[in-house]
């Protein structure tokens, strides 16, 4: 190991001896491996319909857009509604989740959907994400081989689609559906989506679409599979 | 403004003059107060939260070598790797080998203090590589190589005139002819000309808000998605962080996110929080091939164990600036350091050595205000008031300080003594006052009477009008 890493941890033991703290090292595993939850606050605590009232009001607060729709068969017709109302064109970028591979795509095959490497091209991304958080209207989307991050960003519009069963109240409760849907390995990115790209860095005033995506619409779909 | 803290004086003279940093700093100081406390009325467990928080970074400070190795072990674990630096020099050097090894001519860059804490930019230039700055705040100063004025404002100083006259010098010669004068083109002129550099870098180098020891994962809070495409598209990320921004799990990071964004820009949550954990895994559909994590101490571990050690609990959301009369009146630059205000003032003069920075924990009022808007309940007049007092102590302050303080402290340990004075200087203003109850001139006061009137007293001292007044046997 590194003279500087020794020189930096020995540095760092000698502070903590002369403040008279001990560190201790089973006590912080102990800590790590019960990874316990604070102190959530109580709206993200709700449960039921709440939770989704509240998901999507605090979304439109956040500047996205959203749309619900029975069943996944419906997600197609609800992308092309959104992509004519914002008057923008194809090609639509698909991720390669499994939810999206069994929808009717060629119902809108106006805006050119495909799977495949984002390009800068590219109009709209659409996302599965793997939960919505209630608390702050946040979307939780992760990386693999089912998605890329770069989808996530590089296209003008971001559309996610989210399961209403999917909707969950606290970020701890995101944690926990992550660390199941990945077998407790982290992915190699994490994406907490709240609203579109904005900057106010000219003068305090707040230009949407810094350099993600300007348009963030959500699709919530009502009814699992 | 010059660049260094002792000229913090003559810098903010400066800057009192100046009308375009006054409209901009107006601007500022508006805006951040009413988003602030508009996210604290939404949120009634705010206050139990920041005591959480707080815990939760003194927790760390206590077992900071465990949970750096475990942090450690954890980007190990993930295929990553981890550079420790004792310095900004050796960081430099760290990350300009790296750079080399990927044979970068181009780098994106996140929004990163750290890296102005090292100086990363014009040491990379200077050595063959071209940092591009990607949150705009950065590339607006950037183009005119200025530092940032404020930790996440960076480009706060600035009006929207003077960014249209700076995209007007630079960017014709790379195909953008015209002078914009909206807000808007001119976001889109940047997001247009960055695009293409995201997808061209050789290495993406972002800085870290958290990074976790339960995953290996580092965390940047951002709400323009820069940080992001940085990251993504080169074949390698390089991540530079403090030793102090450890979190133990992703709860606890939880717990610091609530606060976070509420105290920096009012938002509930900002836009893009990401969790970075190693290169990208065999059949991922993109991420980079190499992951680093470069630790910088810089002084960090001797400043544990002191009496400012509360200032490492410091999560960079800059509340106390956003909320100092000081900051909002001089603007960040003429504090001639990488961090500026409140948090600054404690902070540089334990980089920058309390000789040089002397005059920092000064530009303070005391009027509390930066403790009581703090998340992480840092008592920053408190830090202030024991740099002072060291530097009084360390005879660093001017001469002519320390004799009237001196003759002020000899007069305080009498009594008697000091209320005769006191009392004579009272009735003697009162007299020279002759009834217009303020005066416009006063010598030993030019200071105070060059702005405003100073207020002649009315009467006698508290202390002999509550002898007079006491009734008796109370």
């Amino acid at each position: 190991m590194s003279v500087a890493r020794t020189a930096i941890l020995s540095r760092i033991r000698a502070s903590q001896a002369a403040r008279g703290s001990a560190p201790d090292a089973i006590s912080v595993d102990a800590r790590i491996e019960r990874h316990a939850s604070n102190l959530i606050p109580a709206r993200g605590l709700l449960r039921g319909d709440a939770l989704v009232t509240q998901f999507s009001q605090f979304l439109v607060k956040a500047m996205a857009s959203v749309a619900s729709v029975p069943t996944a068969q419906d997600v197609p017709r609800a992308i092309a509604e959104f992509m004519s109302a914002n008057k923008m064109s194809g090609p639509i970028r698909l991720s390669g989740d499994a939810m999206l591979a069994s929808m009717p795509w060629d119902r809108i095959a106006l805006y050119a959907p495909c799977t495949g490497d984002v390009c800068e091209s590219d109009m709209a991304g659409v996302s599965v994400a793997l939960c919505g958080i209630a608390e702050t209207a946040t979307l939780m989307l992760y990386s693999g081989p089912h998605a890329a991050s770069g989808l996530n960003f590089l296209p003008p519009a971001h559309i996610v689609v989210v399961r209403a069963s999917d909707i969950v109240g606290a970020l701890e409760d995101g944690w926990a559906r992550l660390r199941q849907a990945c077998n407790g390995q982290m992915p190699r990115t994490v994406n907490l989506i709240t609203g579109p790209s904005r900057t106010a860095d000219i003068a305090q005033t707040m230009y949407m679409g810094a350099h993600g995506p300007k348009h963030l619409h959500v699709i919530l779909v009502e009814k699992d599979d | 403004m010059q660049r260094h803290p002792a000229a913090f004086k003559e810098n903010a003279a400066e800057a009192l003059l100046d009308a375009d940093l006054q409209r901009a700093l107006g601007l500022a100081e508006s805006g951040f107060g009413l988003k602030r406390r508009k996210a604290m009325a939404a949120l009634p467990e705010f206050d139990a939260l920041c005591d959480q928080a707080t815990a939760i970074k003194d927790h760390v400070l206590d077992h900071l070598d465990v949970y750096l190795q475990r942090f450690e072990k954890a980007v190990l674990n993930s295929g990553g790797h981890v550079h420790w630096c004792e310095d900004a020099e050796q960081a430099r050097q760290t990350i300009l080998a790296l750079c080399r090894s990927a044979s970068a001519k181009m780098v994106t860059k996140g929004k990163s203090m750290v890296s102005e804490e090292i100086g990363l930019n014009g040491f990379l230039e200077a050595n063959g590589v071209q940092p591009v700055e990607t949150d705009l705040g950065e590339y607006i100063i950037q183009l005119a190589d200025e530092p940032p004025s404020h930790i996440i404002g960076p480009a706060l100083h600035k009006t929207k005139d003077q960014v249209s006259d700076l995209f007007h010098r630079h960017h014709p010669a790379i195909g953008y002819p015209d002078r914009l004068e909206e807000g808007e083109a001119l976001v889109g002129e940047a997001r247009s000309i960055l695009r293409h550099k995201y997808l061209q870098a050789d290495v993406g180098i972002t800085g870290a808000n958290f990074l976790i020891a339960e995953t290996g994962s580092t965390v940047i809070v951002t709400n323009e998605g820069n940080g992001d495409m940085t990251q993504i598209f080169p074949r390698m990320h390089i991540v530079l962080a403090s030793i102090e921004k450890i979190v133990p799990t992703l709860e606890d990071a939880a717990t610091l996110l609530r606060v976070l964004a509420r105290s920096a820009t009012g938002q509930e949550m900002s836009v893009y929080t990401t969790f970075s954990t190693g290169p990208k895994r065999a059949g991922d559909a993109d991420g980079p091939d190499a992951f680093h994590v470069v630790l910088l101490d810089n002084g960090r571990s001797k400043l544990l164990g002191g009496n400012q050690r509360d200032i490492l609990r410091c999560i960079r959301c800059g509340a106390c600036m956003n909320n100092c009369p000081v900051y909002m009146a001089a603007g960040g630059h003429a504090y001639g350091a990488t961090y500026m205000g409140p948090m600054g003032s404690v902070l540089t003069p334990h980089f920058a050595g309390l000789h040089a920075a002397q005059a920092l924990p000064f530009a303070s009022t005391f009027c509390g205000r930066c403790e009581a808007v703090c998340p992480m309940r840092i008592p920053l007049p408190k830090l202030m008031r024991e740099l002072r007092s060291d530097a009084h102590s360390a005879r660093l302050t001017p001469a002519r300080e320390r004799f009237w303080l001196a003759l002020w402290l000899w007069a305080a340990q009498r009594p008697r003594l000091y209320r005769a004075i006191s009392s004579g200087v009272l009735r003697g203003l009162a007299f020279l006052s002759r009834g217009r109850g303020r005066f416009h001139w006063l010598p030993l006061a030019g200071g105070w009477t060059a702005a405003r009137d100073f207020p002649a007293p009315q009467g006698d001292s508290f202390l002999a009008q509550w002898a007079k007044r006491r009734k008796p046997g109370s």
